[in-house]
């Protein structure tokens, strides 16, 4: 009962937050309930007991996508944030209200029920019974995705090049 | 009333429709840039669903590789619209039409 209260908590305001970000004039509030939604999709990630993803959907979209973002909006159009101080305080109830929903829902989840019940497969005599989320998904990238992880770091190495070479190069 | 696969599937796909949405009717070629990102994350939600419901992993390392990719394409997405900007002062995505397309 919990998990499915939960569920469509986050079901309103994933799609609510997206329906704002695309909506809105001013970039800095867009990518702020960007912000919002990424948060709410890890707590979506927890209900689904996938809680490694949760932590990185934090670490790698809120706090590097989102930030690089900012950074690229404060360098392009500093002009317009003149008028952003006086109304941030405006949301703080909201915002206060939406952190403790998603707080008492993750608190809650983590110590409960999921909401999707996976077809039992497991048997008694498999060894991957009883292993953790990171673990479970770590003996699968470094045994059967083993090249594509590998693959990933050098995806990850040609855009670092790519972007010091385009944003410093004069065209 | 509990919550179902098709639950999740939805809500994946109402987020990607609304990436889609926000791709075509916005001219700001920052927020066309974070649809995408929206459509991602839409993929993802419905990645880890499936991977949760049929006991699975395969969906959970997909979605790393997706954020992966997602954190690549900020990179050098967000380099070539800072050059844009620098070269033509604006982010209007209309005006970007030196090769008349």
């Amino acid at each position: 009962m919990f998990s499915t209260l939960f569920f469509y908590y986050l079901f309103v305001m994933i799609l609510a937050s997206a329906a704002m970000m695309i909506t809105r004039r001013h970039m800095v509030h867009a990518v702020l309930y960007m912000l919002l939604l990424f948060f709410h999709i890890a707590g979506l990630y927890v209900l689904l007991e996938a809680e490694f993803l949760a932590a990185a959907q934090l670490i790698v979209y809120a706090g590097a996508i989102l930030v690089l973002y900012l950074f690229v909006i404060m360098l392009v159009n500093i002009k317009q944030l003149a008028p952003l101080r006086e109304q941030l305080f405006g949301h703080l109830p909201f915002a206060l209200v939406s952190a403790g929903l998603l707080c008492v829902g993750v608190v809650g989840v983590l110590l409960g029920e999921t909401a999707l019940k996976a077809p039992s497969t497991a048997t008694a005599g498999d060894p991957m019974a009883g292993l953790s989320n990171p673990e479970l998904l770590g003996k699968a990238l470094f045994t059967t995705y083993l090249f594509p992880f590998e693959v990933a770091s050098l995806i990850l190495l040609v855009a670092l090049v790519g972007a010091v070479v385009i944003a410093s190069r004069k065209i | 009333m509990s919550v179902t696969l098709e639950h999740y599937i939805l809500l994946g796909t109402l987020l990607f429709l609304i990436g889609v949405t926000g791709f075509l009717i916005r001219k700001n070629i920052f927020l066309m840039f974070m649809s995408v990102e929206l459509m991602m994350n839409g993929v993802n939600i419905c990645f880890v669903a499936f991977a949760r419901y049929f006991g699975d992993m395969a969906g959970q390392a997909f979605v790393l590789f997706v954020m992966t990719v997602a954190a690549a394409e900020a990179a050098v997405g967000l380099a070539i619209i800072l050059t844009l900007y620098r070269n033509r002062d604006t982010l209007n995505a209309d005006e970007f039409n030196l090769m008349k397309g």
